[in-house]
């Protein structure tokens, strides 16, 4: 079967705004569809941010009715070659264009899947032919991954951004049915993360230390989780929260006053940067859960959470992967 | 016919030639040339019993026709028995996993990998490279040899903690839980609907160890296949499912086995991660050739492909929920930091050893520490200092010494040993391995300060089991030098109220050093200081078994530094320890006799047989106090070693003579002896009687035969069991007789009388229970002897009387010990002897004045014409032939042999015609029946055919032919001259004369002439 690919020259298809996206189309033509007869190559480059109501907010009612608006960020469309003739063999189209928002004002948003919203580019590759004669030959939509530029602003802001520490006891928590010791003698956590904002390529680092508890602990995690917000075009905004991931940094009681690490490598494909658009909003926490084990087995485990609101930066080449490190 | 009788004065014909003749034997002729003789064949044979010879006898017949035998009575079956050998292999649940899966990985990624033709196996090169320890001043561990290392601490894991029993298995952890996979699902769903109170994690399966390696295979399998299909994501989930398994500790004792398994499976993707991003790295388009990277490759020639492909395995694990499986997964990759960085990845390494804080278990983080430590050998984070090593120390230690201390019931960690339903030292047991390894691999900086710090990480009273590992890990110089300060180190964790596992844990730290003592000696002024240091902590214990231990491997250093003195200081104090243990034990149980427990026997046996061997003067030996009381709390088996070695000592030395040592010794050969039963295989039968006969043969009274007399009953009922020691017990009481004779001649007082007596009665007593005929006539017939040497006429006859008797009843199938035993020929050549001996014998005994002259010699007769001969049997023919001249010299006015003492028939019967008729009567029959035996034609054995059948046709007519010579002999020594007894005598030669030469037929024919001829003297 003939086929058309697209191919784009960047490691792991991964552009920064800013970047000339170059690439080829590739068809291959097949014996047997040959002389392809075609009426152009066309390679479309879109990208656009879609949002829609969570169902946890509204009723199903309410969904069909209330109805969010895509952003569309980038419509790139261009000719590789005028209609023609195609024999048998490999045919390659190369082509490149700027990877600039449109309209110009609007800043380039970094890819984002998250569960509400979602910013997606993609490329389309056609070698046109009415539907007639057989159709025409596709690629589909083939995504590939955006970064945003990188703000000298931003990175003075996680280079001043401080130590935040917190305390987890059992005050104002709620601890679930049968807290048993936990909500009279307590607990006490304290940890710090070693800063407020983040670049993407960075882990967030910190560390917690287990000062006294009346209940053994199951584990200790820490939750990134993401906060999207739209507005609907009646002008109601809306605002979700869940998760983006778990990690584990304590498995089971451990002992008490050591010092435990918090390493926590930031997912890439789930996450971007703090976003604060007309309309819609991405922003993330991260939250330390201390699971204790339930006092009878079966019954819910008491949980106790706090919650740390972090903005995340890309930070760009200059920014050493750090993630993989200390 | 007449009888030859030679008349005294006149004529000696017949003495002459009975002389001549070959049945004639000189040793009768005197009292002290009897005495002589059987003096030296109970000599003879003493010496040859118990040789194990196998052979046949081999009748020796010399010149002068004494009879000494070399023979060996006992017959040795071919096949031996292994009743109770056989060690019993303990068979190991878990099956040897370790090269299976890896081969099958890498063969199976070796073969349809698509992206390469050749796969360079970098980094998976184990090579085996010998064992360096560091030289000093610490250079670092290749890779290699960090691998090799690993690979011997697996498989020592694996021997020492795998073994058999269920491992519960919850179902949380459903890849190892389930069956198979679909039905699992279902499964699983029902019992969380069923329970749904209990909650998943409430569900335990118990399957056992074989089975849960058998999963783990199948997993492993899993894991290979999806790779090999190029569905790397789902290996990976695999993967991370099986690191999993690592957090739950709850399969208790299996987990040092399950963690051995489970690192060598993520080993295994960790390394095909690995080959994969270096031939990413190698190919520098899809249609060039590939240029392999360098092996020390820097991170710089990478390119961005193959970095980028790392990373991102990198980011995949980093978002796996779990603690441990994130991080077994980290550790599993860690070679391939190597792609984006050229530094080794040492900030990587500490990190995880602080995330390693986070696992509460104090086993999982134990284990996990352990293989941070191997990967940071491996990929060279260490430092000549082997400062990351000591960091993972001190990480590990406050664990450690937390789980041993009693006193934190507080901490949580107490919580999870607790979980396991094991105690603290059981627990620490299992944490070992992790222990040891993190020692040794810092021992391998042989640098002295380092080692010094860690058993400093001890804390300042170390614990006993990290005391053990460090000891173990140390090299035998570091301890040579610091040994009296290591031993008041294990003194010093001591405390007055010590529980057995501690003592035993001690014992075992004590043992380890001694151990090493023994390759390396320690210095000269340490020797003594050691072991009274030693000491001092070990005399407190009241434990036995542990002391008995220590004991034991002390001896030997002793043995082979300090002198005897100290050898006998610690025995003493031994048999103290030990009679203060048995007393206690009688306290507590006043009604049963005390004993000590198998191994502590055990030891007790094995410190007495070294010093046995040390001694090897058995009266020297048996004079220890403590040796001898020792040996008398031992039981069973023990017992029986001892006594053997006790023997075996006493065997190599010389005649015993004490009487404490004669009762000392008797004693263990009657423990030795009472060991072989019907059971016993043939070489524990052997050994023994081989100890027994030794220890008879060596014990010596001097001049008091009673002592001997009374020694050699109470040996008879002793050693019932052994056949050939009551052999040799007749043969010792016959060469008391004869030992009697040398004293006093035939001067013999009342009580010399008595004595004699009273032996030929023993040997009457004991003979018949001696098994095998042939030996029971041959004692018969020496013992007869004996008798007669001192003129004990009515002990002989019975003796006589008996041999008759049991060779008549010893025919037939149903006789126990009789003919039947015997091969055919051998059984012939017996009876054969026996008759001729016997035929000797009835010459001197004097006849039954009652019952008739010649009732023994009828009875003899009878006894030939009884036995089952084989059908032209030449040794039937040849009986009869010996016995003529006998019955012969039987009249004549002189016997031929004459013994002091003995009034023989010559005396007896002296004139009386009916004696003469009588013996002419029994003459005349046995030449009758001689002479048709004879006579008898050969028949052709038709079996065999051909030339062997001929070969055997010929011999046995040659043999008949001269049986025929040797009868004309006999007749014509016994005899009177006469025309008929002449004719009778040549035609008997005339049958001779078809098969055998002329000219012996001719000579054998003039002697005739001349003994029955007119011109013989007697005509």
């Amino acid at each position: 079967m003939s086929r058309v690919d697209v191919f784009l020259d960047a490691v792991d298809s991964k552009y920064r705004a800013g970047d000339v996206v170059r690439g080829e189309v590739v068809a291959t033509i097949e014996r047997e569809d040959a002389p392809f007869n075609h009426q152009g190559v066309v390679v479309t480059a879109c990208g656009s941010v879609a949002m829609r109501v969570g169902e946890g907010r509204v009723t199903m009612l309410e969904a069909l009715f209330t109805s969010v608006d895509p952003v569309s960020v980038l419509d790139v469309q261009s000719v590789l070659a005028p209609p023609g003739r195609l024999a048998t063999g490999v045919h390659k189209f190369p082509f490149s264009f700027p990877l600039r928002a449109f309209p110009a004002s609007m800043p380039v948003y970094e890819t984002f899947h998250g569960q509400n919203t979602q910013v997606v580019y993609a490329i389309d590759a056609e070698v046109a032919r009415p539907i007639l004669r057989g159709g025409s030959l596709t690629t589909g939509m083939c995504e590939f991954l955006v970064e945003s530029t990188p703000d000298e602003e931003d990175a003075e802001n996680v280079r001043a951004s401080g130590r935040v520490e917190f305390e987890i006891t059992e005050e104002q928590q709620d601890l679930g049915p049968a807290p048993g010791a936990l909500a009279t003698e307590g607990f006490l956590v304290r940890g710090y993360f070693d800063k407020t904002s983040w670049f993407l390529e960075e882990a967030i680092t910190g560390a917690l230390t287990v000062v006294r508890s009346a209940a053994p602990l199951k584990a200790i995690e820490i939750e990134l989780c993401r906060i999207e917000g739209c507005t609907t075009s009646e002008g109601q905004a809306l605002s979700e929260t869940s998760p983006v991931q778990f990690t584990q940094v304590a498995d089971g009681d451990c002992a008490r006053g050591t010092e435990i690490p918090i390493h926590f490598v930031i997912p890439r494909l789930f996450t971007c940067p703090s976003v604060q658009a007309a309309t819609f909003s991405i922003s993330f926490m991260l939250r330390v859960l201390c699971v204790f084990e339930p006092i009878n087995p079966g019954n819910k485990e008491p949980v106790a959470v706090r919650a740390i609101p972090i903005q995340l930066y890309r930070g760009g080449p200059s920014v050493k992967p750090k993630a993989l490190e200390l | 016919m007449d009888v030859r009788r030679d008349r005294v004065g006149v004529s000696r014909s017949f003495a002459d030639a009975f002389a001549a003749h070959e049945t004639y034997e000189a040793s009768m002729t005197s009292s002290r040339k009897l005495c002589a003789f059987v003096r030296d064949a109970a000599t003879a044979r003493v010496r040859t019993l118990g040789r194990g010879d196998a052979n046949a006898d081999a009748i020796v017949k010399d010149g002068a026709r004494e009879e000494g035998r070399a023979s060996c009575a006992s017959t040795s079956t071919s096949e031996s028995m292994d009743g109770d050998a056989g060690a019993e292999t303990v068979r190991r649940g878990a099956a040897a996993f370790a090269e299976d899966p890896v081969d099958a990985l890498m063969r199976a990624a070796n073969a349809s990998d698509s992206d390469s033709e050749e796969l360079n196996q970098r980094g998976a090169s184990v090579e085996v490279v010998e064992l360096g320890r560091g030289a000093i001043g610490g250079t670092r561990e290749t890779e290699e040899d960090v691998n090799e290392r690993w690979r011997a601490k697996k498989k020592q894991t694996h021997q020492r903690h795998s073994g058999r029993g269920t491992i519960q298995v919850s179902m949380a952890f459903e890849i190892i839980s389930t069956k198979a996979k679909g039905e699992a699902g279902v499964e699983a769903r029902l019992a969380e609907l069923e329970n749904t109170t209990s909650g998943l994690n409430a569900q335990t399966h118990r399957i056992s160890q074989q089975e849960y390696v058998t999963r783990l295979k199948r997993l492993n399998e899993d894991i290979a296949n999806a790779w090999l299909n190029d569905d790397r994501v789902n290996a990976l989930k695999l993967c991370v499912k099986v690191s999993r398994l690592l957090a739950d500790t709850k399969v208790g004792k299996f987990y040092p086995v399950l963690f051995v398994l489970v690192t060598e499976v993520i080993e295994t993707v960790g390394r095909l991660v690995f080959d994969r991003i270096t031939r990413k790295a190698e190919e520098p388009g899809p249609n060039g050739s590939s240029k392999p990277l360098p092996d020390n490759f820097k991170a710089s020639h990478v390119r961005a492909l193959a970095k980028n492909t790392c990373r991102n395995w990198f980011y995949k694990i980093s978002t796996i929920r779990d603690l441990v499986p994130r991080m077994y997964m980290e550790l599993a990759l860690f070679k391939c930091y190597r792609f984006l960085q050229d530094e080794p990845p040492v900030m990587q390494a500490r990190r995880l050893l602080q995330q390693a804080r986070g696992i509460a278990d104090p086993l999982a983080a134990a284990y996990i520490r352990m293989y941070i430590a191997k990967c940071v050998l491996a990929c060279d984070c260490e430092t000549p200092e082997s400062e990351r090593t000591m960091e993972i120390l001190k990480e590990f230690m406050p664990s450690y010494t937390k789980v041993l201390d009693e006193d934190a019931e507080d901490d949580p960690s107490t919580s999870y040993i607790f979980a396991l339903g094991m105690q603290r030292a059981e627990y620490v047991e299992l944490m070992d391995p992790a222990m040891e390894w993190l020692i040794e691999s810092c021992a391998q900086n042989s640098n002295p300060a380092l080692l010094q710090k860690v058993l400093y990480m001890g804390g300042e009273k170390p614990a006993v089991p990290f005391l053990r590992s460090v000891f173990r890990s140390l090299s035998k110089i570091l301890i040579r030098e610091n040994a009296v300060k290591f031993i008041s180190l294990i003194s010093a964790t001591s405390t007055d109220e010590d529980s057995i596992d501690h003592v035993g844990a001690m014992a075992d730290c004590y043992c380890v050093l001694v151990d090493k003592f023994e390759e390396t000696p320690p210095r000269e002024d340490d020797r003594l200081a050691i072991l009274s240091e030693v000491w001092r902590a070990v005399q407190k214990w009241t434990h036995i078994e542990p002391y008995l231990r220590v004991a034991e491997r002390f001896l030997h250093y002793i043995i082979k530094y300090l002198t005897k003195g100290e050898l006998e200081t610690l025995m003493k104090d031994v048999a103290r320890h030990v009679h203060a243990w048995l007393e206690k034990a009688r306290e507590k149980e006043p009604m049963k006799s005390p004993t000590l427990s198998a191994p502590a026997m055990r030891y007790v046996a094995r410190s007495l047989q070294t010093t046995t061997d040390y001694f090897k003067g058995v009266t020297a030996l048996l004079n220890l106090k403590w040796y001898v009381y020792l040996g008398e709390t031992l039981r069973g088996d023990a017992k029986v070693e001892y006594s053997a070695s006790v023997l075996n000592c006493a065997a190599s030395g010389s005649k015993v003579t004490d009487p404490l040592c004669l009762h000392t010794l008797l004693e263990a050969a009657r423990t030795v002896h009472d060991n072989v039963d019907g059971m016993s295989s043939d070489d524990v039968r052997e050994e023994a009687e081989l100890l027994v006969l030794r220890f008879i043969d060596s014990v010596d009274f001097g001049d008091d035969f009673e002592a001997h007399l009374n020694f050699l009953v109470v040996a008879r009922s002793a050693f019932s069991n052994l056949d050939q020691v009551q052999e040799l017990l007749v043969y010792r009481a016959l060469l008391l007789v004869t030992g009697v004779y040398e004293h006093v001649g035939s001067a013999h007082t009342s009580k010399t009388k008595a004595f004699v007596n009273a032996c030929t009665a023993y040997c009457q007593i004991t003979i018949p229970s001696v098994r095998g005929v042939e030996v029971r006539l041959r004692l018969f017939t020496l013992a007869a002897r004996a008798a007669l040497v001192h003129a004990l006429v009515q002990q002989a006859d019975g003796l006589i009387r008996s041999a008759v008797t049991d060779a008549q009843e010893s025919g037939g199938e149903s006789a126990v010990g009789g003919w039947i035993d015997l091969p055919t020929e051998k059984s012939e050549q017996e009876m054969l002897d026996f008759v001729r001996r016997c035929g000797s014998l009835l010459i001197v005994a004097p006849g039954n004045l009652e019952q008739g002259a010649f009732l023994v010699f009828r009875g003899l007769m009878k006894v030939i014409e009884d036995f089952e001969w084989q059908p032209s049997s030449v040794s039937e023919i040849r009986s009869y032939i010996a016995l003529i001249p006998a019955i012969a010299a039987m009249v004549q006015e002189k016997l031929p042999y004459k013994l002091d003492g003995v009034q023989s028939s010559d005396v007896l019967f002296a004139g009386e015609e009916a004696y003469v008729d009588e013996a002419t009567e029994l003459a005349h029959a046995l030449i009758q029946r001689a002479t048709d035996l004879a006579g008898t034609e050969l028949t052709r054995n038709d079996d065999e055919d051909g030339e062997d059948g001929e070969c055997a046709y010929k011999s046995m007519a040659t043999d008949l032919a001269r049986a025929n010579i040797e009868l004309a002999n006999a007749i014509a020594v016994a005899c009177k001259p006469s025309p008929s007894m002449l004719a009778l005598a040549n035609g008997i030669i005339d049958r001779a004369r078809r098969v055998l030469p002329a000219d012996e037929c001719e000579r054998a024919g003039k002697r005739v002439k001349e003994l029955l001829g007119e011109d013989a003297p007697d005509a």
